[in-house]
């Protein structure tokens, strides 16, 4: 029987393959693990960064267009240029890059007796990578997931009919005309309005692809305003919503797509359909954190992020394994991740070294969403000390608040402000209001988005 | 310009190229003539990869003959070829007492076919074989020789053999014509195809859903072929592989199967639907019928994360659920292996058999070659590699540590040796059957430019004629910048 | 100058992440050329207002697109315009840059193409390449 294997570490032969030991290593040399590192090591570790590719920064690289680092560095950059600006950081440290290596697996001392090592006083994690320069294990007390998310594909969406070339994940397209001078095909259809969606739909046209529409299945566009005003109304780009791809046409090259109008549950309405003559699909149809590394390494995930269950200081269910970035929820700017990710760095350094306050937590506390909350951040609660609290909503509302309940009291309402899915929602919960969950007796905390016609 | 060969087998599919390497062990001339540009192209690669056990058929039919003998060959033939296969036993589920009775008449049919060890199990027995399966389910027809593989590793393994011991594939030779000259004649058959004309002694049929147009060409039997369509589901990795489940069978197919895969995916299989022959394409209502099937049988299957869905054409004679092996009555020196559907994975290693028999019956001289060698060894696959092994690789060349497909671990040369394997990998998908690199759940979106790089650079091309599959389906036009 | 009319247009500010839903009331001369900016509501900040007056004039975007490289480990470089140029010459500056070629290696902020069609802007490299 062919039991399911994470490329799983041979223990045999451990022996065999090279190690180097550091306190923090970081998994991905994005946007997320190198504010990771940079920020362990401005805490005094020695950091690792393990990146799949050639090159530190991530898919920032292909994404050439403007509109990074407004928040963090104040000025409008493109990815490439937000990138850089942590890539010449990174290299001015001593902070140790294994790039082209792909990490195969991570195993924790502590908590897996097959590995047949001693487990030691702190967990020590080991992970295997392998390079064109061999296998090779880096041990850490810390480990942070940095490995962002991958794009949903036709697949997982269940979009019918044949299947010939031109059908491209957004992403993909991408790569083809930002990275690797190809392009995809002349006349494209783009489905989901999405960010990369919409930034995709204004490099098609600057670059002599033709763009029939941007097809969204919600009565509303998924991405960030700007983009939409940037990417489609300057390019005079249609935008037709509550609409959606029902069927792929061609076998060997796309040659069309059939549309159809959806219903309010979003299920096709016959005789809408009309088909659109096209040689490429564009899939922007949302993006889901890569975590299979995470599983097989004992996380624990969320099933509404897909990203892992942490706590405030961003560590994951095994002690010593950090999350932070898209890995652990899809964000909406680069900047968030950022400022995320030096959370994580710095409390993973904070853990390797032995100087984080709490490392007995101070209470146990689980965080979950209601209302129109899709998901709240962190899923646990462990000491009483001020606490961001991420959340995205499932719907836009013009008028809604945010309410902090524990056993059925409401212990803080926010003002009422309009909330779109688009947007990636920070909420700063005062120590005070989990001391009294803390007081009522609750082991949960509820963050509700409530909107107010409703209430 | 006519090449002359003593055999033409007509179709790369698994039962044209399980015959290929049957017969590659005699000293003959043989040609694989393939219509597409790889193997298993047609009904070969949209199925669910069962080695079905052969209780289904009614007993005294071809297929029950060669149904259970093939799923019995199929350990020998997964040693010799080097191929993945888990025997790991299936269900048939049953819910309620008309089921159950429905089991013992599978099981009596079961018997009379050669099945081994097949028997009636209840619920707690069914929970300790897959504690997975429906606690709703009553009673199950226990079957421990039913299996499954990869069948497009099947069918290139079988071929690479066959290539391996002298035997010729032409692919992208779709069959025009055929001209019948005299009984006896050393080129009794020409076939006329685009890639340049084949003559030969005995012409064997083993074109799937063409199988009628070759027979007719060779003005032999005249029958039409159903297409009769099913959807499949194919579902991310799952932290231990499913046991085959299946339903109580309908008269026309199997029902919808949940089963495990060699990779350790999971797979729902199949619908069927007689459709416009050609039809290839997955629809809603199919999906959906899957998913739902499949929750009957495994409630806790997480059908959210669909890793692809497909859909093929079961090669069915019109007016039989039957097999047709043997000599035409009609041409002699033309041998059919034709109405190949369901179960054909299973039975391919039996049908290859039984085409030597036929053949060794008419009159055809088959000796055994000194040098034949039964064996193929299976190219390295990194990600089941033990740590040393993949050490070993990457010291070998560095490109077995450059990473391509992070899904499925494929690193470059990896990509590299499915190209260069004879036959190797023309195209992207070629690649994917061969070595899984754009198989896994993000389906190529990291790893598709850089696959049509190394198979631009191996095959001497502009990325610009890189195919994804068959003619036609180009994937990018040429570069964007740079030019004037 | 009877006939001038006056609109009432809605669209978002996008200097910075807020976004905010500007409600702009401007008087178009019988061509449709704007003749004031009456009024801009919605804004949380005084950038809102001159976005406004700006993009009812002469929107102004940053380009970003690619060049070709010889010479380097990438195919592609990464450029953009150092400041916004006038949207209506982004096509223009699409074909000029189309068949530009570059050597690598480059720095970020290396100068691709100074005086972009006359803005006054130059092209500008968004990434080291080797």
């Amino acid at each position: 029987m062919a039991g399911f294997k994470s490329s799983a570490i041979d223990c045999g032969v451990v022996e065999a393959v090279q190690t180097q030991a550091f306190d923090v290593v970081v998994i991905g040399g994005g946007p997320a693990g190198m504010a990771a590192a940079l920020a362990a090591h401005n805490a005094g570790a020695h950091v690792a960064i393990v990146e799949r590719e050639q090159h530190l920064g991530g898919i920032l690289r292909q994404c050439i267009h403007p509109g990074f680092g407004l928040s963090h560095f104040k000025q409008e950059l493109t990815g490439p240029e937000y990138a850089q600006r942590f890539i010449d950081q990174v290299r001015a440290t001593d902070i140790a890059l294994f790039l082209g290596s792909m990490v195969l697996g991570i195993d924790s001392a502590e908590g897996d007796p097959g590995t047949g090592k001693t487990a030691g006083a702190t967990a020590v994690h080991t992970v295997t990578l392998m390079s064109p320069a061999g296998m090779l294990q880096l041990t850490g007390r810390a480990v942070v997931l940095a490995m962002g998310c991958r794009e949903r594909t036709r697949s997982e969406i269940k979009i019918p009919g044949s299947r010939p070339a031109g059908v491209f994940t957004a992403g993909l397209a991408q790569r083809y005309i930002n990275i690797e001078n190809l392009k995809p095909g002349s006349r494209a259809v783009i489905l989901g309005s999405g960010d990369i969606g919409l930034i995709m739909a204004r490099r098609c046209t600057l670059e002599g692809i033709s763009v029939e529409g941007v097809y969204e299945l919600m009565p509303y566009a998924n991405g960030l305003r700007r983009n939409v005003k940037n990417c489609l109304d300057d390019f005079g780009v249609p935008l037709h919503l509550s609409t959606t791809v029902t069927r792929v046409i061609g076998h060997d090259r796309l040659e069309a797509v059939e549309v159809s109008q959806v219903d309010e549950r979003l299920a096709p309405i016959p005789g809408t359909e009309r088909i659109i003559p096209c040689d490429t699909l564009l899939l922007s149809v949302g993006l889901i954190p890569e975590n299979e590394l995470s599983v097989a390494a004992g996380v624990e995930l969320d099933p509404r992020t897909r990203g892992a269950v942490v706590d405030q200081s961003l560590q994951t269910g095994v002690p010593g394994i950090f999350a932070c970035g898209n890995v652990l929820h899809v964000h909406d700017l680069a900047d968030n991740v950022t400022t995320e990710s030096e959370r994580a760095g710095a409390a993973a350094a904070a853990y390797a070294l032995g100087t984080g306050a709490g490392a007995v937590p101070d209470c146990e506390l689980t965080v979950s969403p209601a209302g129109i909350a899709g998901y709240a951040l962190p899923g646990r609660i462990t000491a009483v000390a001020l606490t961001k609290l991420n959340f995205r909503v499932r719907r836009p509302v013009d008028a809604a608040r945010v309410r902090i309940l524990a056993g059925g009291v409401e212990l803080f309402a926010g003002k009422v402000r309009p909330f779109k899915p688009s947007v990636m929602e920070s909420f700063p919960l005062p120590a005070k209001v989990i001391k009294q969950a803390l007081d009522l007796g609750a082991s949960k905390i509820v963050l509700s988005v409530d909107p107010i016609e409703e209430a | 310009m006519t090449e002359t060969f003593d055999i033409v087998i007509v179709g790369a599919g698994i039962t044209g190229c399980a015959i290929a390497r049957q017969l590659a062990r005699y000293d003959l001339s043989i040609c694989v003539v393939e219509a597409a540009n790889d193997i298993a192209l047609g009904a070969s690669k949209a199925n669910g990869g069962l080695v079905h056990a052969g209780y289904d058929p009614a007993p005294g039919t071809v297929k029950a003959q060669v149904n259970a003998r093939g799923c019995e060959l199929y350990g020998t033939w997964a040693q010799e070829l080097g191929f993945l296969f888990c025997r790991t036993g299936s269900m048939v589920l049953g819910f309620n007492d008309e089921d159950g009775a429905q089991l013992e008449q599978l099981r009596r049919n079961g018997l009379a076919n050669g099945v081994p060890e097949l028997s009636i199990v209840g619920p707690d027995r069914i929970h300790e074989l897959e504690p997975r399966a429906s606690a709703d389910a009553t009673c199950a027809l226990w079957c421990p020789s039913t299996g499954f593989v990869d069948p497009f590793e099947v069918a290139i393994a079988a071929l690479e053999n066959a290539v391996a011991n002298g035997v010729t594939f032409m692919r992208s030779a779709p069959v025009e014509a055929i001209e019948v000259a005299g009984s006896g004649d050393d080129g009794r058959f020409t076939l006329a195809t685009p890639a340049g004309n084949v003559r030969c002694r005995y012409l064997i049929n083993a074109a799937g859903n063409g199988a009628a147009d070759i027979s007719h060409m060779a003005s032999a039997e005249e029958f039409q072929m159903v297409w009769r369509q099913g959807n499949i589901v194919v579902l991310d990795k799952e932290p231990r592989t499913l046991m085959p489940l299946y339903p109580v069978p309908t008269p026309v197919s199997k029902g919808v199967i949940v089963t495990g895969t060699v990779h350790g995916n999971t797979v729902i299989t199949a619908t069927a639907a007689v459709r416009e022959p050609g039809d290839t394409q997955t629809y809603a209502s199919d999906v959906n019928a899957l998913l739902t099937g499949a929750r009957k049988l495994v409630p806790d299957l997480d059908t959210r994360h669909v890793v692809r869905a497909f859909a093929g054409g079961r090669p069915v004679i019109q007016g039989t659920n039957d097999f047709f092996i043997g000599q035409s009555a009609v041409v002699p020196g033309l041998f059919q292996a034709a109405g190949i559907q369901s179960p054909g994975v299973a039975s391919a290693p039996a049908i290859a058999e039984r085409m030597e028999l036929v053949m060794r019956e008419a009159g055809v001289e088959l000796h055994e070659r000194a040098d034949w060698n039964p064996i193929r060894r299976a190219p390295d696959d990194f990600d089941r590699a033990p740590l040393a092994r993949k050490e070993e690789l990457i010291e070998f060349n560095p490109a077995w540590g450059q990473i391509v497909c992070r899904c499925e671990t494929v690193p470059e040369a990896e990509i590299v040796a499915a190209i260069r394997r004879r036959p190797g990998a023309v195209s992207v998908e070629g690649v994917k059957r061969r070595c899984r690199a754009g198989m896994g759940r993000c389906q190529s979106g990291f790893c598709q430019s850089r696959v049509v790089a190394i198979l631009a650079r191996e095959l001497g091309c502009d990325p610009s004629e890189v195919l994804l599959e068959d003619t036609g389906s180009w994937l990018v036009e040429g570069p964007l910048k740079g030019v004037r | 100058m009877s006939t001038n009319v006056t609109e009432t247009l809605q669209f978002n500010c996008t200097t910075c992440p807020s976004e905010c839903l500007l409600t702009v009331e401007v008087e178009r001369d019988a061509n449709g050329a704007v003749v004031e900016v009456r009024s801009v509501t919605g804004n949380n900040c005084p950038r809102g207002d001159k976005f406004a007056h700006q993009e009812l004039t002469c929107p102004m975007r940053v380009l970003t697109t690619t060049v070709a490289v010889s010479g380097g480990d990438e195919a592609l470089l990464p450029v953009r315009t150092a400041e916004a140029i006038p949207l209506e010459l982004h096509a223009q500056a699409m074909a000029l840059i189309r068949g530009l070629v570059v050597n690598a290696p480059i720095r970020m902020g290396d100068v691709v193409l100074k005086d972009l069609l006359n803005t006054n802007i130059n092209l500008i490299a968004s990434m080291d390449i080797e």
